[in-house]
């Protein structure tokens, strides 16, 4: 199979090309397999700066072992995939326009923050003008919360399961026939 | 026309048409976060003098001008690219910056601000009437200090919050640009030393046993950096005795707002006693009453007042030959309640370098809110360095004590085969 | 007379079952197929014992015949003992070096002044009492073995306090540094042997007396002779192959040279 060069891949990648011919990315296995195998001629431009630091960030069990010094193998792997001509590129931006994708960001964040607090209060409001409504019947009534305690009974109501009439699915607009005001519950024998 | 310039034409006219239309709607609605605002700068410099004489680092595009500018020692910022599309641009201010989702996340971002604004302004009403409560009305001395203070930390976190999402205060800050008199700017800084440094320096104190060796504890909230000269000194590393007979300077960001009165106290817990077997402690350098604030960070500790805040001055720190290395440890301790301490009551007391911190600490009542370390060992300028300090153990060196064996044991041979 | 008879291909069948049949499902309606033949063509006859001897046993079981026989080489499997364990116990006084635990894995951590050996073996770091402890602070799970100067301390030590250390050291006068006298000299004295070289100024001065037994320059000017009477070495090029070849080639005879040579030694001792 013929392989392109990693430039024109990239090319392809980028514009969506369909490629048959495309190379596929070479398997993981493989590319441990090589980079097992290489022995490390030279130390990258980081491990340089590592080891001109004051402070060595190398294991000490590995820099034991080691006689030079050896990128690690999993730091070759990520650079490897990173770089290449198939990754798709990161996304860079130039300094404004990063600005501009935070600040846009932001006011995303901030928004959705706004919503689910007035979601949250809407929520608080309604319990307890419920609460409110039952201390009113509780004690307002004049009937020594007679009233109340009825209205708290929970006899004759839905407590495990609802009638599959009530299963109504949830939608944007009310109902054709609207309410069925002749429904009677169904007798139970 | 150079290359660059004329790759960057068609952007620059797309650019210039927008601008056009768009600024006009843009400079009504927009306005700069903070009263503060950028000051634009005048073009003065360059209408006085050619270009070809005093080129702008920013604008400069043909490669003559460029050299003569390095030859100078300023570099031009950028690409080339970059600075031949600035100089035809209109150079607008970035928050006026023709972008409809931009403007839009803008404007969200602003009534949020004035939200926060008016927030503040009422936190400030109810905190002002909550002290001027007596202490019946408030329902006790506890109660009152309690509210107090848990108003007073909610103001500052409103306070935070209505700069927070501002670019205009990220792209300072990240400049470091940034005013640490404000509290955004020391929250920003504040969440950046913790994200790293911080982390770096409690591994180090920690990892090389300073914590328990001087101190039993010590949650560092201050940054410190050290510099030997112009050198500065990561946390624990190896410092030549040459470089460091010169007491250090200090660099110590506080994160809160106001002054602190700080002690500052250099102790090494690792000075050789073949007596008794053991190491002593040496206090290399102790003054009080140095006060600290968010803006003014640096501290001399060669220049700070001998008559007034030094208590014992700097002994450069020297390490026999063979002795393991020395920890120097810098500790910031915070005065309780930033009251001065009294300098001759210590001065006078204060005599002796072999206390130990933690006395100090106990008697004085002070608080560790930073720290740094550096070590020393022996090298090649320690002898001349003993020399001139006048250490008496110059001449000695120290070797391993032979260890006795432990005496052979027979076993019994009849539990032998 | 007549039933041995009939009986017979029901046994050949009974046979066939017997290798292949092993669960009690198949065993039973096996049963019941022979009990439904029997019942239906001889409604009088009783089970034959043979049948249900044969039929009944199907659950293996091994008996000593097999395994209880002695392995020619059991100690090939089963081998000797690698001495693991405390070697020191908790309160025994050690010394630098002296090892504490042996052990396959660490099932114990080295403490306050141990170490753990390249095979998780522990050892003392200092001379002192062993302990052995849990530290929770520390690690919830370990275990861990140190070493204390006292007897009466008590590990692990809380978490604030001061480590305890000692110095371990004796403080001896310095030793003087040795001043060279040739290219290398070597001095004995009180401190060990000393190597030093000698110093440049004297090696530049002149032939002098030098290891060897002779007046003579300095070795790192005998190492520039060359370059001081301008030789010029050719420079190396890799792709000149003719002059490879060439000494290749010398090497090579070289090599055959010294081979027959040795050979030559070897019959002339014999």
């Amino acid at each position: 199979m013929k392989s392109l060069s990693p430039a024109l891949a990239s090319l392809a990648n980028v514009f969506r090309v369909p490629m048959s011919m495309a190379p596929a990315r070479p398997s993981v296995s493989r590319v441990c397999h090589e980079t097992l195998n290489r022995q490390q001629q030279k130390p990258g431009p980081v491990t340089a700066a590592l080891q001109s630091a004051s402070f060595s960030t190398t294991g000490a069990m590995a820099k034991r072992k080691s006689g030079g010094s050896t990128t690690d193998k999993r730091i070759t792997m990520i650079r490897y995939f990173l770089h290449h001509p198939l990754t798709p590129r990161p996304l860079r931006f130039s300094r404004n326009r990063y600005l501009r994708h935070w600040t846009i960001h932001r006011a995303w964040q901030l928004f959705q923050a706004q919503q689910r607090r007035k979601q949250e209060l809407e929520l608080m409001r309604q319990y307890q003008s419920m609460q409110e409504a039952c201390e009113e019947l509780r004690t307002g009534a004049g009937d020594g919360g007679k009233l109340f305690r009825v209205s708290m009974n929970k006899k004759g109501i839905f407590t495990d399961m609802f009638p599959i009439e009530y299963a109504r699915m949830q939608t944007e607009t009310p109902p054709a026939e609207g309410w069925n005001y002749d429904w009677k519950k169904p007798e139970r024998k | 026309m150079a290359h660059c310039e004329r790759a960057s034409k068609p952007l620059l006219q797309c650019l210039r048409n927008t601008y056009s239309r768009g600024i006009a709607g843009a400079q009504l609605q927009t306005r700069a976060f903070q009263s503060t605002a950028s000051v634009r700068e005048p073009e003065a410099e360059t209408t006085n003098q050619p270009f070809h004489k005093a080129p702008d680092p920013s604008l400069v595009t043909s490669p003559r001008l460029e050299r003569r500018l390095l030859r100078q020692g300023t570099a031009p910022i950028g690409s080339r690219r970059r600075r031949a599309a600035l100089q035809d641009s209109a150079n607008i201010p970035f928050e006026q910056l023709p972008y409809q989702c931009f403007q839009e996340a803008r404007k969200v971002l602003l009534a949020d601000r004035e939200e926060k604004l008016k927030e503040i302004e009422t936190m400030r009403q109810r905190l002002a009437r909550q002290e001027s409560l007596s202490v019946e009305e408030a329902g006790g001395e506890k109660a009152k200090k309690s509210r107090v203070t848990a108003m007073q930390l909610h103001l500052e976190r409103l306070k935070i919050l209505a700069d927070i999402n501002d670019p205009l205060v990220k792209r300072n800050f990240e400049d470091g640009e940034g005013d640490m008199s404000k509290p955004i700017y020391r929250f920003l800084a504040d969440r950046k030393w913790r994200e790293y440094r911080r982390k770096i320096l409690v591994q180090r104190i920690t990892q090389m046993k300073v914590i328990p060796d001087v101190l039993p504890h010590c949650d560092p909230v201050v940054d410190t950096r050290m510099y030997f000269g112009k050198r500065q000194v990561q946390a624990g590393e190896f410092v030549e005795a040459r470089a460091s007979t010169s007491a250090p300077k200090l660099d110590i960001q506080i994160f809160e707002g106001g002054e602190k009165l700080v002690t500052i106290a250099i102790v090494d817990p690792d000075i050789p006693n073949v007596e008794a077997n053991s190491f002593d402690y040496k206090t290399h350098f102790l003054a009080v009453n140095v006060p600290i604030s968010a803006t003014s960070t640096k501290v001399d500790l060669s220049k700070l007042l001998e008559d007034s805040q030094v208590v014992l001055p700097w002994l450069p720190p020297v390490a026999q030959k063979g002795s393991p290395y020395h920890r120097l440890s810098v500790f910031i301790m915070e005065q309780k309640n930033s009251r001065p301490l009294n300098f001759e009551a210590i001065k006078a007391k204060e005599t002796s370098r072999d206390v130990t911190l933690r006395t100090l600490q106990a008697s004085y009542h002070l608080k560790a809110i930073g720290a740094h370390l550096f070590r020393t060992q022996w090298d090649d300028t320690t002898l001349e360095v003993m020399k001139e300090i006048g250490f008496n153990g110059a001449n000695v060196e120290l070797r391993r004590a032979r260890v006795e064996p432990l005496p052979y044991k027979r076993r019994n041979p009849s539990s032998f085969r | 007379m007549f039933k041995p008879r009939v009986l017979a291909p029901l046994r050949a069948l009974e046979r066939a079952f017997t290798p292949t049949i092993r669960s009690t499902n198949a065993l039973s309606q096996s049963q019941s197929v022979l009990r439904t033949l029997s019942a239906s063509t001889f409604p009088k006859t009783t089970p034959t014992p043979s049948l249900s001897r044969t039929l009944l046993p199907f659950s293996q079981v091994r008996y000593a015949s097999h395994a209880s026989q002695g392995t020619a080489n059991r100690h090939s499997r089963d081998p000797a003992g690698k001495r693991l364990g405390a070697k020191r116990s908790g309160g025994e006084y050690v010394v630098p070096g002296c090892i504490i635990f042996r052990q396959r894995g660490s099932k114990w951590f080295p403490g306050e002044n141990c170490a753990m050996g390249r095979d998780h073996t522990i050892y003392a770091t200092q001379a002192g009492y062993v302990q052995y402890y849990l530290d929770p602070l520390k690690h919830s799970e370990r275990r861990f073995i140190g070493v204390v100067f006292n007897k009466d301390e008590k590990l692990p030590h809380p978490r604030n306090a001061p480590s305890r250390r000692k110095l371990n050291m004796v403080s001896v006068p310095m030793a003087e540094k040795v001043v060279g006298q040739s290219d290398l000299v070597a001095s004995v004295d009180e401190n060990g042997v000393q190597v030093s070289d000698v110093a440049a100024v004297d090696a530049q001065s002149g032939p002098q007396w030098r290891p060897g037994y002779m007046y003579r320059d300095a070795n790192w000017q005998i190492g520039r002779a060359a370059e001081a009477a301008g030789i010029t070495a050719m420079p190396y090029d890799r792709r000149n192959r003719w002059l490879a070849w060439r000494k290749r080639e010398q090497r090579a005879e070289r090599a055959a040279q010294m081979k027959s040579l040795k050979g030559k030694k070897k019959t002339s001792k014999k």
